[in-house]
């Protein structure tokens, strides 16, 4: 071992309170970034499960969709064919604006003598690179799922049947009472709609997200309507401005908290660590002052306090990960019960983790450490006269 | 004899560095000059803040002087960097200071050691050789806060010793020891300047008059009695 490694452990040994406040800090830390970081991220994978299941809030129309009926009705009478979401998924820059494409067919029909909303539901086609998320129900052909009025009207309960245009579809699941038309609504999958409604590769609307997450005042519709212009210019759009709203506010309110979280702590923890350091440097001006009076280079007593600092630092960088994974994983569960089982320990925190606390703790002991080389040793060596 | 052994060991002349102790209060020396032979035992009196401990920093190169030449062992100190200062001191000088200034995370025996400059060869005994002769060999691995005043500063003298320097400056070294350990100390000192070594001593007291070789007083930054190189010899025991 050489001479500045004998020396910082010894010191650090010495130092003992010192040495521990400083590991503290850092490991406190630490333990709180990556603590942030796997909360934020389990807030933001929360907020936006929670606000998908506030449901699509854009309606990509036929562009001859009468609007008077199409708000009287509740779906367009038009129609486009059915690849119209691939295309649109084709085109460039599609997901900056659009996702969660979701093909429908919608037309008001009668089965078993009552008059009900019959949705057809495709595919879902999300970003590239995403997980594959069904933002409604996924159908299985020659299943339906049924609103709770129009399954007591019917006596339909699951495992039983319905006859829609002559096809018998089975009942898989009961909708429970939403307070909405979605009470009176028949979810099939899209083919079995096209089928009952004679309407073969055909679609009335395509559902979609708005991923700019623009609030009302940012008003967002006529970029929305421009990028849907430049890719579809067959179609309209139509965007539910409360759920979009409500979306884009969640989602910013999220990354602003992360935005402030993260650095936050990094300055508390800079502040902490810059004060123990100045402090150790103080306390060590007489030792300082000796080295320099043994002849020992300004480089190596640098290296005596920047060493100490690194060393600290990759162990409190190391402990900071544990115990911050350790916090995240004990009460995450509990402040995110949606997302709770997508809680897991990142191993990818470890490295940055291992890397940049040792190099912020020698950055935030840089400058005592300076002053510790550059104060005058005649100061604190000398007795009097 | 080479030329190197025929000249003055120090050689100062105009010496002056000035710094303010106090607001409003300049403190420091002036215009000094100073020469001292090898072998000899220099002692330097003076009240508080009469510039002793300026003058030893200044030989020491802890210091730079403002104005003036220092030469020390045929080295100009006021031509030298930071780097060149750091390299002198750590083979030509050995302090000792009033307040031991021992590192108190290191064991004597480290203490010791540390005098060492970085990369310089000696016997691995020599700082066990020092420690026995000065009466350290039971603490040799006790740390600092467990030892006496006089125990502190008979290592610190050790590790000044270790490496064998040719100048040793000595600040106060008896003032927080009993007139046994000062005794002792002295004795070391002196026994250091009969082998061949140079001591400068500043000090308030009179205990190593008898020792000296060649006798100053400072007085407000400068020399009591106006000479080139004052002399008190004829007082010396």
């Amino acid at each position: 071992m050489n001479f500045t490694l004998q020396n910082i452990l010894r010191e650090g040994w010495h130092s003992r309170l010192n040495s521990a406040l400083m590991l503290v800090a850092l490991t406190g830390a630490v333990t709180l970034l990556t603590a942030v970081q796997l909360l934020t991220a389990a807030a933001e994978r929360e907020t936006r499960r929670v606000v998908r299941d506030m449901g699509f809030n854009l309606r990509i129309l036929p562009k001859d969709t009468d609007p008077e009926r199409f708000f009287l009705e509740g779906y367009s009478e038009n129609t486009l064919p059915a690849d119209t979401v691939t295309r649109l998924a084709a085109g460039a820059g599609t997901f900056i604006t659009f996702n969660h494409l979701t093909p429908v067919l919608e037309r008001r029909i009668r089965v078993g003598g009552h008059e009900c909303l019959l949705t057809g539901l495709g595919d879902t086609v999300v970003g590239p690179g995403e997980k594959k998320q069904p933002m409604g129900f996924r159908i299985t052909p020659g299943t339906a799922q049924v609103g709770s009025i129009l399954a007591e009207r019917l006596g339909v309960t699951v495992g039983g049947t319905v006859e829609v245009a002559g096809r018998t579809l089975r009942v898989e699941r009961v909708l429970v009472e939403a307070g909405t038309e979605e009470d009176v609504r028949l979810y099939t999958a899209l083919s079995d709609a096209q089928t009952a409604l004679g309407l073969p590769g055909r679609i009335s609307e395509i559902k979609a997200i708005d991923c700019l997450c623009l609030t009302a005042d940012q008003d967002p519709l006529p970029k929305i309507r421009e990028a849907l212009s430049q890719l579809l210019p067959e179609a309209r759009v139509i965007q539910m401005r409360a759920l979009a709203d409500a979306r884009a506010k969640q989602r910013q309110a999220s990354e602003r908290v992360s935005a402030f979280a993260v650095p936050m702590t990094l300055l508390v923890a800079a502040v902490w660590i810059l004060v123990l350091a100045v402090l150790n440097v103080r306390q060590r001006r007489v030792e300082i002052g000796l080295w320099r009076a043994l002849g020992t280079g300004s480089s190596r007593i640098a290296a005596l306090f920047l060493g100490k600092a690194a060393l600290l630092g990759g162990l409190g960088g190391a402990l900071g990960w544990a115990i911050g994974t350790l916090v995240a994983l004990r009460w995450g569960p509990v402040l995110f019960p949606v997302t709770a089982a997508s809680l897991k320990m990142d191993p990818a925190l470890i490295g940055p983790a291992l890397t940049w606390t040792p190099l912020f703790a020698a950055a935030s002991s840089f400058l005592p450490a300076m002053m510790a080389v550059s104060q005058d040793p005649a100061e604190t060596l000398r007795a009097d006269g | 004899m080479d030329d190197a052994m025929n000249t003055p060991l120090i050689e100062a002349s105009g010496l002056t560095r000035n710094y303010a102790s106090k607001p409003g209060v300049v403190a420091g020396v002036s215009d000094l000059s100073l020469r001292v032979e090898r072998g000899e035992f220099v002692v330097i009196q003076g009240a508080s803040g009469s510039g002793k401990s300026t003058l030893l920093l200044l030989l020491g190169a802890l210091l730079r002087a403002e104005r003036g030449t220092l030469r020390i062992d045929g080295v100009e100190l006021t031509r030298l960097n930071a780097i060149e200062r750091a390299q002198y001191r750590a083979r030509s000088v050995g302090f000792v200071f009033q307040l031991f200034h021992l590192v108190p995370y290191l064991s004597v025996h480290r203490n010791v050691l540390s005098g060492l400059p970085p990369g310089v060869a000696v016997e691995p005994t020599e700082a066990d050789r020092w420690i026995d002769t000065l009466g350290l060999t039971e603490r040799r691995d006790a740390n600092p806060a467990t030892l006496s005043a006089g125990e502190r500063q008979r290592v610190a003298l050790a590790r000044a010793l270790v490496k064998r320097p040719p100048l040793i400056l000595a600040d106060e070294p008896t003032g927080n020891l009993d007139p046994d350990n000062a005794a002792r100390v002295l004795e070391h000192l002196d026994h250091y300047r009969r082998a061949g070594g140079t001591v400068v001593l500043v000090t308030h007291g009179s205990e190593a008059n008898r020792y000296a070789t060649q006798r100053l007083r400072l007085e407000a930054g400068h020399w009591a009695i106006p000479s080139a190189f004052p002399s008190f010899n004829d007082s010396a025991s």
